[in-house]
Protein backbone atom coordinates (compact mmCIF):
# COMPACT_ATOMS: atom_id res chain seq x y z
CA UNK A 1 0.00 0.00 0.00
CA UNK A 2 1.55 3.70 -1.04
CA UNK A 3 1.92 6.20 1.66
CA UNK A 4 -0.27 8.57 0.33
CA UNK A 5 -3.07 5.88 0.40
CA UNK A 6 -2.31 5.60 4.37
CA UNK A 7 -2.61 9.17 4.61
CA UNK A 8 -5.92 8.88 2.70
CA UNK A 9 -7.24 6.47 4.93
CA UNK A 10 -5.87 7.94 8.22
CA UNK A 11 -7.11 11.47 7.23
CA UNK A 12 -10.78 9.69 6.66
CA UNK A 13 -10.60 7.79 9.83
CA UNK A 14 -9.87 11.39 11.46
CA UNK A 15 -12.34 13.39 10.16
CA UNK A 16 -15.50 11.05 10.17
CA UNK A 17 -14.26 10.10 14.52
CA UNK A 18 -16.15 7.23 13.50
CA UNK A 19 -16.15 4.36 10.54
CA UNK A 20 -19.08 2.43 10.01
CA UNK A 21 -17.59 -1.01 9.81
CA UNK A 22 -19.55 -3.61 7.93
CA UNK A 23 -22.83 -1.62 9.43
CA UNK A 24 -24.48 -2.12 6.08
CA UNK A 25 -24.04 -6.00 6.85
CA UNK A 26 -25.36 -5.65 9.95
CA UNK A 27 -28.48 -4.15 9.11
CA UNK A 28 -29.26 -6.90 6.56
CA UNK A 29 -28.96 -9.75 9.27
CA UNK A 30 -30.44 -8.24 12.64
CA UNK A 31 -33.98 -8.09 12.57
CA UNK A 32 -34.37 -4.26 13.18
CA UNK A 33 -33.13 -2.84 10.13
CA UNK A 34 -33.92 -0.06 9.01
CA UNK A 35 -34.44 3.72 10.58
CA UNK A 36 -33.39 1.93 14.18
CA UNK A 37 -30.18 0.63 12.35
CA UNK A 38 -29.12 3.90 11.16
CA UNK A 39 -26.70 5.75 12.84
CA UNK A 40 -28.53 8.64 15.72
CA UNK A 41 -27.29 11.69 13.88
CA UNK A 42 -28.72 10.29 10.71
CA UNK A 43 -31.74 9.27 12.01
CA UNK A 44 -32.95 12.19 13.87
CA UNK A 45 -32.04 13.62 10.81
CA UNK A 46 -34.85 11.78 9.24
CA UNK A 47 -37.19 12.63 12.13
CA UNK A 48 -36.44 15.95 11.58
CA UNK A 49 -38.56 15.89 8.77
CA UNK A 50 -41.82 14.04 9.60
CA UNK A 51 -45.10 15.43 11.13
CA UNK A 52 -46.19 15.87 14.74
CA UNK A 53 -48.71 13.05 13.71
CA UNK A 54 -45.86 10.66 11.98
CA UNK A 55 -43.35 11.13 14.72
CA UNK A 56 -46.45 10.02 17.56
CA UNK A 57 -47.46 7.03 15.25
CA UNK A 58 -43.95 5.95 15.37
CA UNK A 59 -43.63 6.51 19.01
CA UNK A 60 -45.98 3.79 19.63
CA UNK A 61 -44.17 1.52 17.31
CA UNK A 62 -41.05 0.12 19.71
CA UNK A 63 -39.49 1.61 22.82
CA UNK A 64 -36.23 2.44 20.73
CA UNK A 65 -38.02 4.68 18.30
CA UNK A 66 -39.64 5.87 21.25
CA UNK A 67 -36.72 6.94 23.06
CA UNK A 68 -35.27 8.64 19.78
CA UNK A 69 -38.27 10.59 19.00
CA UNK A 70 -38.50 11.97 22.54
CA UNK A 71 -36.53 14.94 21.95
CA UNK A 72 -38.38 15.99 19.08
CA UNK A 73 -41.37 15.82 20.30
CA UNK A 74 -41.14 17.32 23.41
CA UNK A 75 -39.53 20.33 21.38
CA UNK A 76 -42.80 20.29 18.74
CA UNK A 77 -44.99 20.03 22.03
CA UNK A 78 -43.84 23.16 23.55
CA UNK A 79 -44.01 25.21 20.42
CA UNK A 80 -47.64 24.11 19.61
CA UNK A 81 -49.35 23.36 22.85
CA UNK A 82 -49.59 27.01 23.73
CA UNK A 83 -50.70 30.08 21.21
CA UNK A 84 -47.80 31.71 20.55
CA UNK A 85 -46.71 34.71 22.70
CA UNK A 86 -47.32 37.06 20.37
CA UNK A 87 -51.40 36.27 20.51
CA UNK A 88 -50.90 36.67 24.37
CA UNK A 89 -49.34 39.92 24.27
CA UNK A 90 -52.29 40.86 21.94
CA UNK A 91 -54.99 40.28 24.66
CA UNK A 92 -53.50 39.91 27.87
CA UNK A 93 -52.36 42.86 29.94
CA UNK A 94 -50.08 41.97 32.39
CA UNK A 95 -50.22 44.45 35.56
CA UNK A 96 -47.16 45.46 38.29
CA UNK A 97 -48.24 43.39 40.70
CA UNK A 98 -48.35 40.59 37.92
CA UNK A 99 -52.28 40.45 37.90
CA UNK A 100 -53.26 39.74 34.48
CA UNK A 101 -56.30 40.84 32.85
CA UNK A 102 -57.58 39.49 29.27
CA UNK A 103 -60.39 41.47 27.75
CA UNK A 104 -59.51 41.45 24.28
CA UNK A 105 -60.30 37.68 23.81
CA UNK A 106 -63.38 36.69 23.00
CA UNK A 107 -63.65 32.69 22.74
CA UNK A 108 -67.07 33.33 21.05
CA UNK A 109 -65.69 35.50 17.93
CA UNK A 110 -62.49 34.16 16.93
CA UNK A 111 -61.54 31.72 18.81
CA UNK A 112 -57.93 30.35 19.43
CA UNK A 113 -56.79 27.10 19.62
CA UNK A 114 -55.50 26.35 23.32
CA UNK A 115 -54.67 22.75 23.38
CA UNK A 116 -52.96 22.63 26.44
CA UNK A 117 -55.71 24.42 28.21
CA UNK A 118 -58.19 22.14 26.85
CA UNK A 119 -56.43 18.94 27.89
CA UNK A 120 -56.58 20.40 31.22
CA UNK A 121 -60.23 20.84 31.30
CA UNK A 122 -60.44 17.45 29.76
CA UNK A 123 -58.70 15.95 32.54
CA UNK A 124 -56.13 14.09 30.18
CA UNK A 125 -53.52 13.58 32.50
CA UNK A 126 -51.37 11.61 30.61
CA UNK A 127 -50.50 14.18 27.68
CA UNK A 128 -50.80 16.98 30.52
CA UNK A 129 -48.01 14.93 32.00
CA UNK A 130 -45.93 14.75 28.52
CA UNK A 131 -46.49 18.45 28.21
CA UNK A 132 -45.23 19.28 31.66
CA UNK A 133 -42.27 16.75 31.33
CA UNK A 134 -41.43 18.34 27.94
CA UNK A 135 -40.45 21.23 30.04
CA UNK A 136 -43.61 23.94 29.96
CA UNK A 137 -44.54 25.10 33.37
CA UNK A 138 -47.55 24.47 35.31
CA UNK A 139 -47.93 27.95 35.98
CA UNK A 140 -48.86 28.82 32.25
CA UNK A 141 -51.98 31.19 31.70
CA UNK A 142 -54.98 30.46 29.19
CA UNK A 143 -55.61 33.36 27.05
CA UNK A 144 -58.92 34.34 29.56
CA UNK A 145 -56.01 34.95 31.89
CA UNK A 146 -56.57 31.95 34.40
CA UNK A 147 -53.50 29.85 35.28
CA UNK A 148 -54.24 25.96 34.24
CA UNK A 149 -54.93 24.92 38.09
CA UNK A 150 -58.30 27.28 37.92
CA UNK A 151 -59.37 25.88 34.40
CA UNK A 152 -58.64 21.85 36.53
CA UNK A 153 -60.58 23.50 39.76
CA UNK A 154 -63.45 24.98 37.08
CA UNK A 155 -64.04 21.52 35.93
CA UNK A 156 -63.28 19.58 38.78
CA UNK A 157 -60.32 17.26 37.43
CA UNK A 158 -59.15 15.92 40.76
CA UNK A 159 -55.99 14.01 38.88
CA UNK A 160 -55.31 16.81 36.77
CA UNK A 161 -55.29 19.26 39.59
CA UNK A 162 -52.82 17.19 41.90
CA UNK A 163 -50.98 16.31 38.41
CA UNK A 164 -50.34 20.62 38.83
CA UNK A 165 -49.69 20.62 42.14
CA UNK A 166 -46.95 18.26 41.97
CA UNK A 167 -45.32 20.22 39.37
CA UNK A 168 -45.48 23.33 40.80
CA UNK A 169 -48.42 25.01 40.22
CA UNK A 170 -49.05 27.87 42.42
CA UNK A 171 -52.17 27.45 44.73
CA UNK A 172 -51.72 30.87 45.60
CA UNK A 173 -52.39 32.46 42.08
CA UNK A 174 -55.47 34.90 41.22
CA UNK A 175 -57.41 36.24 38.79
CA UNK A 176 -59.06 39.43 38.31
CA UNK A 177 -61.94 40.34 38.78
CA UNK A 178 -61.19 40.38 43.07
CA UNK A 179 -58.53 38.00 43.28
CA UNK A 180 -60.52 34.34 42.60
CA UNK A 181 -58.43 31.19 43.56
CA UNK A 182 -58.42 28.36 42.43
CA UNK A 183 -60.78 27.24 45.80
CA UNK A 184 -63.16 29.93 44.46
CA UNK A 185 -63.38 28.72 40.74
CA UNK A 186 -64.30 25.09 42.72
CA UNK A 187 -67.89 26.34 42.80
CA UNK A 188 -67.67 29.44 40.40
CA UNK A 189 -69.72 27.51 37.81
CA UNK A 190 -70.41 30.06 34.24
CA UNK A 191 -72.89 28.82 32.28
CA UNK A 192 -70.55 28.03 29.50
CA UNK A 193 -66.98 27.78 28.96
CA UNK A 194 -64.74 28.05 26.07
CA UNK A 195 -63.81 23.97 26.72
CA UNK A 196 -67.09 22.47 27.75
CA UNK A 197 -70.54 22.73 26.69
CA UNK A 198 -72.92 24.46 29.48
CA UNK A 199 -71.56 23.06 33.08
CA UNK A 200 -74.06 21.22 34.95
CA UNK A 201 -74.54 22.91 38.62
CA UNK A 202 -74.47 20.24 41.99
CA UNK A 203 -73.99 17.47 39.39
CA UNK A 204 -70.48 16.58 41.15
CA UNK A 205 -70.85 17.47 44.92
CA UNK A 206 -68.56 14.93 46.34
CA UNK A 207 -65.87 15.35 43.24
CA UNK A 208 -66.33 19.22 44.14
CA UNK A 209 -65.83 18.59 48.26
CA UNK A 210 -62.73 16.25 47.25
CA UNK A 211 -61.45 19.24 45.45
CA UNK A 212 -61.32 21.54 48.16
CA UNK A 213 -60.13 19.42 50.29
CA UNK A 214 -56.99 18.86 48.07
CA UNK A 215 -56.57 22.40 47.40
CA UNK A 216 -56.85 23.55 51.02
CA UNK A 217 -54.36 20.76 51.93
CA UNK A 218 -51.85 22.22 49.43
CA UNK A 219 -52.49 25.22 50.94
CA UNK A 220 -54.84 27.16 48.66
CA UNK A 221 -56.76 30.65 50.27
CA UNK A 222 -60.26 31.80 48.79
CA UNK A 223 -60.99 35.36 48.21
CA UNK A 224 -62.63 37.34 50.32
CA UNK A 225 -63.42 39.73 48.23
CA UNK A 226 -66.65 38.93 46.36
CA UNK A 227 -69.54 38.43 49.17
CA UNK A 228 -69.40 34.98 51.07
CA UNK A 229 -67.58 33.21 47.97
CA UNK A 230 -67.33 29.30 48.37
CA UNK A 231 -67.78 29.98 52.01
CA UNK A 232 -72.18 28.72 51.70
CA UNK A 233 -70.75 25.68 49.74
CA UNK A 234 -67.48 24.87 52.34
CA UNK A 235 -69.79 25.15 55.50
CA UNK A 236 -72.35 22.81 54.16
CA UNK A 237 -68.98 20.04 54.39
CA UNK A 238 -69.21 17.85 57.46
CA UNK A 239 -65.79 18.77 58.66
CA UNK A 240 -66.21 22.59 57.82
CA UNK A 241 -64.38 23.63 61.09
CA UNK A 242 -61.28 21.98 60.29
CA UNK A 243 -61.53 23.17 57.01
CA UNK A 244 -62.09 26.97 57.74
CA UNK A 245 -59.36 26.40 60.32
CA UNK A 246 -57.26 25.23 57.43
CA UNK A 247 -57.73 27.92 55.35
CA UNK A 248 -57.17 30.62 58.13
CA UNK A 249 -53.81 28.92 58.44
CA UNK A 250 -52.92 29.11 54.82
CA UNK A 251 -53.49 32.65 54.84
CA UNK A 252 -56.68 33.63 53.96
CA UNK A 253 -57.32 35.56 57.64
CA UNK A 254 -53.90 37.24 58.33
CA UNK A 255 -55.51 38.93 61.11
CA UNK A 256 -58.78 38.00 63.40
CA UNK A 257 -59.76 41.83 62.13
CA UNK A 258 -59.83 40.20 58.50
CA UNK A 259 -62.43 37.58 59.57
CA UNK A 260 -64.67 40.39 60.65
CA UNK A 261 -63.95 42.58 57.62
CA UNK A 262 -65.22 39.68 55.61
CA UNK A 263 -67.80 38.63 57.65
CA UNK A 264 -69.08 42.32 56.76
CA UNK A 265 -69.88 41.30 53.32
CA UNK A 266 -72.29 38.79 54.31
CA UNK A 267 -74.95 40.77 52.99
CA UNK A 268 -77.25 38.29 51.25
CA UNK A 269 -75.91 35.04 53.66
CA UNK A 270 -76.07 36.71 57.25
CA UNK A 271 -76.81 32.57 58.62
CA UNK A 272 -73.58 32.04 58.17
CA UNK A 273 -72.02 34.56 60.48
CA UNK A 274 -72.68 32.20 63.24
CA UNK A 275 -70.48 29.49 61.58
CA UNK A 276 -68.03 30.93 61.11
CA UNK A 277 -67.94 32.59 64.48
CA UNK A 278 -68.18 29.20 65.77
CA UNK A 279 -65.50 27.98 63.65
CA UNK A 280 -62.93 30.74 64.35
CA UNK A 281 -63.64 32.48 67.45
CA UNK A 282 -60.68 34.64 66.99
CA UNK A 283 -62.74 36.88 65.37
CA UNK A 284 -64.29 38.15 68.73
CA UNK A 285 -61.04 39.35 69.69
CA UNK A 286 -61.27 41.70 66.56
CA UNK A 287 -62.80 44.94 68.51
CA UNK A 288 -62.61 47.38 65.86
CA UNK A 289 -62.24 47.50 62.27
CA UNK A 290 -61.04 50.05 59.92
CA UNK A 291 -62.72 49.33 56.97
CA UNK A 292 -61.60 52.12 55.33
CA UNK A 293 -58.03 52.03 56.43
CA UNK A 294 -57.97 55.55 56.28
CA UNK A 295 -60.16 57.43 58.90
CA UNK A 296 -58.76 57.16 62.18
CA UNK A 297 -62.49 56.36 63.43
CA UNK A 298 -63.05 52.83 64.19
CA UNK A 299 -65.94 51.08 64.75
CA UNK A 300 -66.83 47.98 65.52
CA UNK A 301 -68.15 45.21 62.48
CA UNK A 302 -71.59 45.78 64.13
CA UNK A 303 -71.51 49.52 63.98
CA UNK A 304 -70.35 49.37 60.27
CA UNK A 305 -73.00 46.60 59.29
CA UNK A 306 -75.97 49.05 60.39
CA UNK A 307 -74.07 51.94 59.27
CA UNK A 308 -74.53 50.15 55.90
CA UNK A 309 -78.19 49.50 56.37
CA UNK A 310 -77.51 45.47 56.50
CA UNK A 311 -79.67 44.97 59.52
CA UNK A 312 -80.14 41.24 59.55
CA UNK A 313 -76.49 40.99 59.44
CA UNK A 314 -76.37 43.47 62.32
CA UNK A 315 -78.71 41.55 64.22
CA UNK A 316 -76.75 38.00 63.58
CA UNK A 317 -73.44 39.15 64.29
CA UNK A 318 -75.27 40.63 67.87
CA UNK A 319 -76.88 37.13 68.70
CA UNK A 320 -72.91 35.43 68.21
CA UNK A 321 -71.49 38.06 70.79
CA UNK A 322 -69.52 39.42 68.06
CA UNK A 323 -67.77 42.25 70.38
CA UNK A 324 -69.58 45.79 70.77
CA UNK A 325 -67.54 49.19 70.50
CA UNK A 326 -68.29 50.80 73.88
CA UNK A 327 -67.12 54.20 72.56
CA UNK A 328 -64.16 56.05 73.45
CA UNK A 329 -64.88 56.32 77.16
CA UNK A 330 -66.69 52.69 77.45
CA UNK A 331 -69.97 54.67 77.81
CA UNK A 332 -71.29 55.80 74.42
CA UNK A 333 -72.74 52.27 72.65
CA UNK A 334 -72.78 53.50 69.43
CA UNK A 335 -74.33 50.36 68.36
CA UNK A 336 -77.46 50.82 70.54
CA UNK A 337 -77.30 54.10 69.60
CA UNK A 338 -77.81 53.98 66.02
CA UNK A 339 -80.20 51.70 66.34
CA UNK A 340 -82.57 53.70 69.19
CA UNK A 341 -82.25 57.14 66.63
CA UNK A 342 -83.23 55.03 63.74
CA UNK A 343 -86.45 54.23 65.89
CA UNK A 344 -86.69 57.96 66.97
CA UNK A 345 -86.55 59.56 64.00
CA UNK A 346 -88.80 56.97 61.94
CA UNK A 347 -90.91 56.01 64.29
CA UNK A 348 -93.52 55.30 61.69
CA UNK A 349 -91.40 53.53 59.45
CA UNK A 350 -89.44 51.68 61.66
CA UNK A 351 -87.63 48.86 60.19
CA UNK A 352 -88.53 45.95 61.84
CA UNK A 353 -84.86 44.98 62.65
CA UNK A 354 -84.10 47.88 64.84
CA UNK A 355 -86.46 46.69 67.27
CA UNK A 356 -84.66 43.36 67.11
CA UNK A 357 -81.31 44.47 67.44
CA UNK A 358 -82.20 46.77 70.40
CA UNK A 359 -83.43 43.57 72.38
CA UNK A 360 -80.28 41.73 71.48
CA UNK A 361 -78.38 44.54 72.32
CA UNK A 362 -80.10 44.82 75.91
CA UNK A 363 -79.64 40.98 76.40
CA UNK A 364 -75.72 41.48 75.58
CA UNK A 365 -73.84 41.32 79.21
CA UNK A 366 -71.59 44.55 78.16
CA UNK A 367 -74.63 46.50 78.02
CA UNK A 368 -75.87 45.62 81.33
CA UNK A 369 -72.41 45.45 83.02
CA UNK A 370 -71.43 49.00 82.18
CA UNK A 371 -74.05 50.21 84.27
CA UNK A 372 -77.33 50.76 82.04
CA UNK A 373 -79.78 49.37 84.63
CA UNK A 374 -78.48 50.96 87.82
CA UNK A 375 -78.32 54.20 85.81
CA UNK A 376 -82.59 53.56 84.79
CA UNK A 377 -83.46 52.62 89.05
CA UNK A 378 -81.23 55.78 90.27
CA UNK A 379 -82.50 58.39 88.24
CA UNK A 380 -80.66 60.95 85.42
CA UNK A 381 -79.46 63.36 88.14
CA UNK A 382 -77.06 60.82 89.55
CA UNK A 383 -75.35 59.88 86.86
CA UNK A 384 -72.66 61.47 84.81
CA UNK A 385 -73.52 59.92 81.17
CA UNK A 386 -75.30 61.86 78.76
CA UNK A 387 -74.46 59.75 75.82
CA UNK A 388 -76.84 57.21 76.82
CA UNK A 389 -80.11 56.92 74.49
CA UNK A 390 -82.33 56.73 77.49
CA UNK A 391 -80.93 59.73 78.86
CA UNK A 392 -80.59 61.50 75.92
CA UNK A 393 -84.28 60.63 75.14
CA UNK A 394 -84.97 61.99 78.97
CA UNK A 395 -83.48 65.01 78.21
CA UNK A 396 -85.44 65.16 75.29
CA UNK A 397 -88.56 64.98 77.11
CA UNK A 398 -89.49 62.05 74.37
CA UNK A 399 -91.39 60.42 76.45
CA UNK A 400 -92.93 57.89 74.04
CA UNK A 401 -89.33 56.44 73.45
CA UNK A 402 -88.95 56.53 77.43
CA UNK A 403 -91.92 54.41 77.65
CA UNK A 404 -90.67 52.24 75.00
CA UNK A 405 -87.15 51.67 76.47
CA UNK A 406 -88.22 51.11 79.69
CA UNK A 407 -90.85 48.63 78.51
CA UNK A 408 -87.56 46.40 76.81
CA UNK A 409 -87.40 45.12 80.28
CA UNK A 410 -84.77 47.28 81.56
CA UNK B 1 -8.68 21.25 -22.31
CA UNK B 2 -9.48 17.63 -20.21
CA UNK B 3 -11.70 18.27 -17.51
CA UNK B 4 -9.60 17.66 -14.21
CA UNK B 5 -10.40 14.01 -12.96
CA UNK B 6 -10.49 11.53 -10.14
CA UNK B 7 -10.70 8.15 -9.41
CA UNK B 8 -12.51 6.15 -6.27
CA UNK B 9 -11.72 2.89 -5.03
CA UNK B 10 -14.87 1.24 -3.64
CA UNK B 11 -14.27 -1.50 -1.06
CA UNK B 12 -14.55 -4.12 -3.58
CA UNK B 13 -11.56 -2.90 -5.27
CA UNK B 14 -13.93 -1.24 -8.65
CA UNK B 15 -12.75 2.37 -9.48
CA UNK B 16 -14.49 4.63 -10.88
CA UNK B 17 -13.37 7.92 -12.67
CA UNK B 18 -15.53 11.03 -12.02
CA UNK B 19 -14.90 14.37 -13.23
CA UNK B 20 -13.01 16.76 -10.13
CA UNK B 21 -15.93 19.55 -9.68
CA UNK B 22 -18.55 16.42 -9.34
CA UNK B 23 -16.66 14.56 -6.61
CA UNK B 24 -16.44 17.83 -4.96
CA UNK B 25 -20.23 17.71 -3.72
CA UNK B 26 -18.60 15.69 -0.98
CA UNK B 27 -17.77 17.86 1.56
CA UNK B 28 -15.43 15.17 2.82
CA UNK B 29 -13.24 14.67 -0.44
CA UNK B 30 -13.13 18.48 -0.73
CA UNK B 31 -11.25 19.07 2.54
CA UNK B 32 -9.69 15.95 2.28
CA UNK B 33 -7.97 17.19 -1.28
CA UNK B 34 -7.77 20.55 0.08
CA UNK B 35 -5.72 18.85 3.28
CA UNK B 36 -3.49 16.29 1.16
CA UNK B 37 -3.11 18.23 -2.20
CA UNK B 38 -3.77 16.52 -5.80
CA UNK B 39 -3.37 13.03 -6.20
CA UNK B 40 -3.56 10.27 -9.20
CA UNK B 41 -3.86 7.60 -7.20
CA UNK B 42 -7.46 5.80 -6.53
CA UNK B 43 -8.64 7.24 -3.23
CA UNK B 44 -10.22 4.39 -1.49
CA UNK B 45 -13.55 4.90 -0.11
CA UNK B 46 -14.18 2.41 2.90
CA UNK B 47 -17.22 0.25 3.27
CA UNK B 48 -19.49 2.05 0.34
CA UNK B 49 -19.14 -0.72 -2.53
CA UNK B 50 -19.64 -0.36 -6.22
CA UNK B 51 -23.08 -0.40 -6.53
CA UNK B 52 -24.06 2.44 -4.42
CA UNK B 53 -21.00 4.50 -4.91
CA UNK B 54 -22.13 4.83 -8.49
CA UNK B 55 -25.50 5.69 -7.13
CA UNK B 56 -24.05 8.75 -4.97
CA UNK B 57 -21.93 9.71 -8.14
CA UNK B 58 -24.87 9.26 -10.45
CA UNK B 59 -27.04 11.97 -8.25
CA UNK B 60 -24.14 14.23 -8.16
CA UNK B 61 -23.62 14.62 -11.67
CA UNK B 62 -27.02 15.16 -11.79
CA UNK B 63 -26.58 17.92 -9.28
CA UNK B 64 -23.35 19.31 -9.99
CA UNK B 65 -25.08 22.81 -10.76
CA UNK B 66 -27.04 23.24 -7.63
CA UNK B 67 -25.81 26.55 -5.54
CA UNK B 68 -23.94 25.05 -2.62
CA UNK B 69 -26.17 24.89 0.80
CA UNK B 70 -25.56 28.16 2.34
CA UNK B 71 -27.12 28.26 6.15
CA UNK B 72 -29.00 25.86 8.23
CA UNK B 73 -32.01 27.65 8.02
CA UNK B 74 -33.88 24.87 10.05
CA UNK B 75 -37.62 26.78 10.18
CA UNK B 76 -37.02 27.22 6.14
CA UNK B 77 -36.04 23.88 5.84
CA UNK B 78 -38.82 21.51 7.74
CA UNK B 79 -41.53 23.51 5.53
CA UNK B 80 -40.90 21.17 2.71
CA UNK B 81 -40.79 17.95 3.00
CA UNK B 82 -41.55 17.07 -0.81
CA UNK B 83 -38.33 16.21 -3.28
CA UNK B 84 -38.45 16.82 -6.52
CA UNK B 85 -39.36 14.57 -9.71
CA UNK B 86 -35.75 13.42 -10.17
CA UNK B 87 -34.91 12.95 -6.75
CA UNK B 88 -37.95 10.88 -6.69
CA UNK B 89 -36.97 8.83 -9.37
CA UNK B 90 -33.65 8.05 -8.40
CA UNK B 91 -34.41 7.15 -4.94
CA UNK B 92 -36.97 4.56 -6.01
CA UNK B 93 -34.61 1.50 -5.06
CA UNK B 94 -34.83 -1.07 -2.31
CA UNK B 95 -34.73 -0.31 1.21
CA UNK B 96 -31.47 -1.71 1.83
CA UNK B 97 -29.97 0.22 -1.08
CA UNK B 98 -31.83 3.50 0.71
CA UNK B 99 -30.53 3.05 3.95
CA UNK B 100 -26.65 2.56 2.28
CA UNK B 101 -27.03 5.09 0.04
CA UNK B 102 -28.16 7.36 3.46
CA UNK B 103 -25.15 6.06 5.00
CA UNK B 104 -22.24 6.48 2.07
CA UNK B 105 -23.74 10.50 1.87
CA UNK B 106 -23.68 10.99 5.36
CA UNK B 107 -20.37 9.21 5.28
CA UNK B 108 -19.18 11.58 2.58
CA UNK B 109 -20.85 14.66 3.63
CA UNK B 110 -22.63 15.02 1.36
CA UNK B 111 -25.73 17.48 2.79
CA UNK B 112 -28.00 17.38 -0.39
CA UNK B 113 -28.70 13.81 -1.06
CA UNK B 114 -28.85 13.06 3.31
CA UNK B 115 -31.88 15.63 2.87
CA UNK B 116 -32.95 14.22 0.14
CA UNK B 117 -32.70 10.34 1.49
CA UNK B 118 -34.32 11.27 4.45
CA UNK B 119 -37.00 12.90 3.22
CA UNK B 120 -38.00 9.84 1.46
CA UNK B 121 -37.72 8.03 4.22
CA UNK B 122 -40.07 10.26 6.13
CA UNK B 123 -42.14 10.19 3.20
CA UNK B 124 -42.06 6.27 3.32
CA UNK B 125 -43.49 6.26 6.97
CA UNK B 126 -46.08 9.20 6.21
CA UNK B 127 -49.61 8.20 7.17
CA UNK B 128 -48.83 4.57 8.14
CA UNK B 129 -50.49 2.78 10.99
CA UNK B 130 -47.76 1.56 13.76
CA UNK B 131 -48.58 -2.00 12.20
CA UNK B 132 -47.62 -0.85 8.96
CA UNK B 133 -44.24 0.67 10.52
CA UNK B 134 -43.32 -2.24 12.28
CA UNK B 135 -43.78 -4.40 8.78
CA UNK B 136 -42.34 -1.87 6.56
CA UNK B 137 -39.02 -1.78 8.66
CA UNK B 138 -39.25 -5.55 10.31
CA UNK B 139 -39.40 -4.35 14.04
CA UNK B 140 -40.66 -6.44 16.92
CA UNK B 141 -43.40 -4.39 19.23
CA UNK B 142 -41.97 -4.67 22.64
CA UNK B 143 -44.65 -2.93 24.31
CA UNK B 144 -46.87 -3.98 26.85
CA UNK B 145 -50.70 -3.13 25.96
CA UNK B 146 -50.65 -1.03 28.86
CA UNK B 147 -47.84 0.92 27.97
CA UNK B 148 -49.00 1.19 24.64
CA UNK B 149 -52.47 2.56 25.96
CA UNK B 150 -50.15 5.14 28.39
CA UNK B 151 -48.16 6.08 25.17
CA UNK B 152 -51.49 6.80 23.35
CA UNK B 153 -53.14 8.66 26.02
CA UNK B 154 -49.65 10.81 25.88
CA UNK B 155 -50.01 11.29 21.93
CA UNK B 156 -53.43 13.21 22.84
CA UNK B 157 -51.85 16.38 22.76
CA UNK B 158 -50.93 16.24 19.39
CA UNK B 159 -54.70 15.95 18.10
CA UNK B 160 -55.90 19.32 16.81
CA UNK B 161 -58.71 20.93 18.10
Amino acid sequence: MSRIRQRILEFFAQYRGRIFTGRPQRMSNTPATGLAALPTEVAVECIFYMDTATLCVLRLTCKSFRDLVRETLQARCRESVLPPQSTYDRVMAISEDGTRRSSRYSWRKGRVKQPLARLVAHGRCDAVRFCLDAGLSANVYDLSARPLLHIASLHTQIAMAHLLLEHGADPHATVSPARYTALDYVRWIPLYDEFEPPVPLDEDLPAQEDMVRLLLGAGARYTTENGEGILPFLCGMRDYQALLRRAMLNGTYPEPEDIARHLLRFIYWPEGVRKIVEALPEVKSAVTIDRSRRRESRRSAIQQAMIEQHMPLALEMIKCDMPLNLGDYRTQYPELFIAVDNIYHWRFQTNTYDWQIVHALLRRDEIRRAGFLPWVNQGPNRHEVFQFPLNHYLLQQDWPMVAMLLRMNL
Amino acid sequence: MSVPTLTFQSNDGVEITVARDVAERSVLIKNMLGDLGDTDEAIPIPNVNEAVLRKVIEWCEHHKGDPPNTGDDDDSRRKTTDIDEWDQKFMQVDQEMLFEIILAANYLDIKGLLDVGCKTVANMIKGKSPEEIRKTFNIQNDFTPEEEDQIRRENEWAEDR
